[in-house]
């Protein structure tokens, strides 16, 4: 029995579910870059967490709750054939804009779910099948099952899901293995605060430097 | 070749029965009834009670306590009998439909092929044991040959000439498909079987009977065709009339799940996979009901489709019992090699077609969409939406333009005073060629102060502002 205890704490330890404040940087966690520097040392991995939800808290639309992601999005676009898919977003994407940050327009899929069973079903499926790089969903209410649900569905499949969601949420217990609440200072300059993350403690205003176009793009227009 | 052509001849005893009733057995005793109102089939049950066919259907009646009963639906057997040829289309390249029951095929074409009689029959037995339907079949050094055998319950699958020969010569004179007058003053003359008739000198029997019969004689001892070709029609179109009304789109599964077979079958004969659907669901007095069902990159899994069309049943409320559906295939591709890695082990395209198959079924062509940049230069309609399964998958020409990643869908005026610009102007003009108002905007990205937002902003000509984008 002693001897299982101690394999089922190793194994949650590896995994960065389980965790001691000594050796919190030691666990395998699945992760790819966000690019953005100063987020990825805070982040477990280092990095936008694989095979888990994320979940993005923030107030209005254009404080850099997107931004944040695009860098990673676009370049999953560029090298995986599988479909990107999008739920729900609260504006209509602009195809232009999404392309000069280099996302391959070809592989996103936007959807919408305006019946919550309809869109939790889509989720699951995306995690599941197979055919599918990451999902980005924004989401009001999400009960806890159903959000455990997800959870499970991404460890499946090593699969990002980022949930964007208003900012009253951040209060609520959830499984999301990352959360984030997101607010802007300037144009460019987000602040962050990771109200939850796989073995680590909480973080507060962290300041991250987003700008409005991807490192590189021509400065015109 | 003459000499190796050989005929098989299947004969469905029970066709238009087992057409209406379906093919499982039966404990209930089930007659068919023709229009003269006699018995033309029945199954065991009715058999066991000693119902026979030709027998009226008064006497059936008296032996039957319960029963159920159906009209001959000459047109339903029709069809049956082309599905029947469709399922063994893929087993034997000649074949002719015999109506109104029967199927000749010529198999000595395909014996190389097969390396010999009896794994050619082993298959086709195969196929029509699943099928279901009751047969008995012969074969025949001519195709006429083939069919008395088979009438006559001769089962004889054989390509030796003279055995074929001598399981003909007992038959019945009756039995040979000669005109019945020719038949009753042979049998007069003392001319009971096919052994006495094929001895008799052809130039007597021809002063006597006339060419008919010489002719009747003569396809029986040299290779002739029978009946007309078959061949796999160009679209899939089938019917099926449901034997009780469906009042929830539940109990349609079953029904559905049989045209898909047929639907299967169909196109594993042509080597064929089909994209999208057409299920109609008719009702006694309101319209049909139809429903698309699309798979990316098409399917022909029957239990692929079942699972796509159960998603959209699922949701559906139907305004009224169904009586009878209606499934149609128009366009099909060619089966592609999958993509996959060498190794042969993961197939993402697949899963992806798959995925983009389920989301469309469950929420609607138009809800799944993807997007391309258009050369307009006005931002509300430089972006294209298109709905995802008719995408041509062509990698299209991306237009970059440092510009926001959301654009809201309603005009909405801001006042400019709560905001920081923090670019000069951008300004989209379109002339008057465009459209009949002229088109001239100044765009600035800017801060909102207090909300502490991204946005980009439009100056319209008759200077008021509008929020024009969200920088994400």
């Amino acid at each position: 029995m002693g001897a299982f205890i101690m394999s089922l704490l190793h194994d949650l330890t590896q995994s960065g579910r389980l965790w001691s404040a000594n050796d919190w940087r030691m666990a395998r966690i699945h992760a790819a870059p966000s690019g953005y520097a100063p987020l990825d040392a805070e982040l477990p991995g280092g990095g936008w967490p694989l095979g888990a939800v994320t979940e993005i808290l923030y107030a209005r639309p254009g404080q850099g709750e997107l931004r944040l992601l695009l860098p990673y999005l676009a370049s999953l676009s560029q090298t995986d054939q599988r479909w990107q898919v999008w739920f729900n977003p609260p504006h209509q994407p602009h195809a232009p804009g999404l392309a000069h940050w280099g996302m391959n327009l070809s592989r996103l899929l936007l959807c919408q779910a305006p019946r919550q069973e309809d869109l939790l079903w889509s989720l699951e499926r995306c995690l599941t099948t197979g055919g599918c790089q990451a999902v980005v969903a924004w989401l009001d209410r999400l009960d806890s099952a159903h959000m455990r649900r997800l959870q499970l569905a991404a460890e499946s499949n090593r699969l990002s899901v980022f949930l964007l969601r208003p900012e009253r949420w951040r209060d609520r217990a959830s499984s999301a293995a990352l959360r984030l609440q997101v607010s802007a200072e300037q144009a460019d300059q987000l602040r962050l605060n990771i109200l939850k993350r796989r073995a680590g403690w909480p973080r507060h205003n962290l300041p991250v430097t987003v700008p409005l176009q991807p490192d590189g793009a021509g400065h015109h227009g | 070749m003459a000499d190796t052509r050989l005929w098989l001849y299947i004969d469905f005893t029970r066709l238009a029965l087992q057409t209406q009733f379906g093919t499982g057995d039966s404990a209930i005793p089930q007659l068919l009834l023709n229009a003269r109102s006699g018995i033309e089939q029945c199954n065991d049950a009715a058999d066991a009670l000693g119902v026979r066919p030709g027998m009226n259907t008064a006497t059936a009646y008296c032996l039957l306590c319960e029963t159920e009963t159906v009209h001959y639906d000459a047109l339903a057997e029709q069809e049956q009998l082309q599905r029947l040829a469709l399922l063994l289309y893929q087993a034997c390249a000649d074949i002719r439909l015999c109506p109104p029951s029967g199927l000749s095929l010529e198999v000595g074409s395909m014996l190389r092929l097969y390396n010999g009689l009896d794994a050619l029959t082993d298959t086709l037995k195969s196929r029509l044991e699943h099928s279901g339907f009751r047969y008995r079949w012969a074969c025949g050094h001519t195709a006429q040959v083939a069919q008395v055998l088979a009438t006559n319950d001769q089962p004889l699958v054989s390509h030796d000439r003279q055995r074929l020969v001598s399981a003909l010569d007992p038959i019945s004179i009756t039995r040979l498909g000669l005109e019945t007058k020719d038949a009753a003053r042979l049998e007069s003359m003392g001319v009971h079987r096919y052994a006495d008739l094929r001895q008799l000198p052809r130039a007597e029997l021809g002063y006597r009977f006339g060419p008919t019969l010489l002719q009747r004689l003569q396809s029986l001892e040299t290779p002739d065709t029978l009946g007309h070709r078959f061949e796999i029609p160009p679209y899939f179109d089938e019917r099926l009339e449901l034997s009780h009304e469906a009042e929830h789109s539940a109990s349609l599964l079953f029904p559905v799940k049989r045209l898909l077979t047929n639907l299967e079958d169909y196109l594993k004969a042509r080597q064929r996979l089909a994209d999208s659907l057409y299920l109609r669901l008719n009702h006694r007095n309101q319209a049909a009901t139809r429903l698309r069902i699309q798979a990316v990159q098409g399917s022909r899994s029957a239990q692929e489709w079942l699972s796509l069309i159960n998603l959209q049943l699922d949701r559906l409320i139907l305004p009224e019992p169904v009586l009878s559906l209606q499934l149609r295939a128009r366009r099909f591709r060619i089966d592609p090699m999958p993509t996959g890695d060498l190794l042969g082990t993961a197939y993402p395209q697949a899963d992806a077609d798959r995925l983009l198959s389920l989301l469309v079924s469950r929420l609607g062509h138009h809800r799944v969409q993807t997007l391309t940049t258009t050369a307009d230069p006005r931002p509300e309609l430089a972006t294209r939406l298109t709905p995802a399964v008719d995408h041509s998958g062509r990698p299209e020409s991306s237009r970059p333009r440092f510009q926001p990643v959301l654009i809201p869908k309603t005009h909405t005026p801001v006042s400019p005073q709560h905001y920081q610009l923090l670019s000069g102007a951008e300004r989209i003009v379109m002339g008057r060629w465009a459209q009949p108002v002229p088109y001239r905007r100044d765009y600035f990205r800017a801060w909102h102060l207090r909300q502490q937002q991204v946005v980009w902003l439009a100056r319209h000509d008759d200077g008021h502002w509008s929020l024009a984008g969200f920088f994400g």
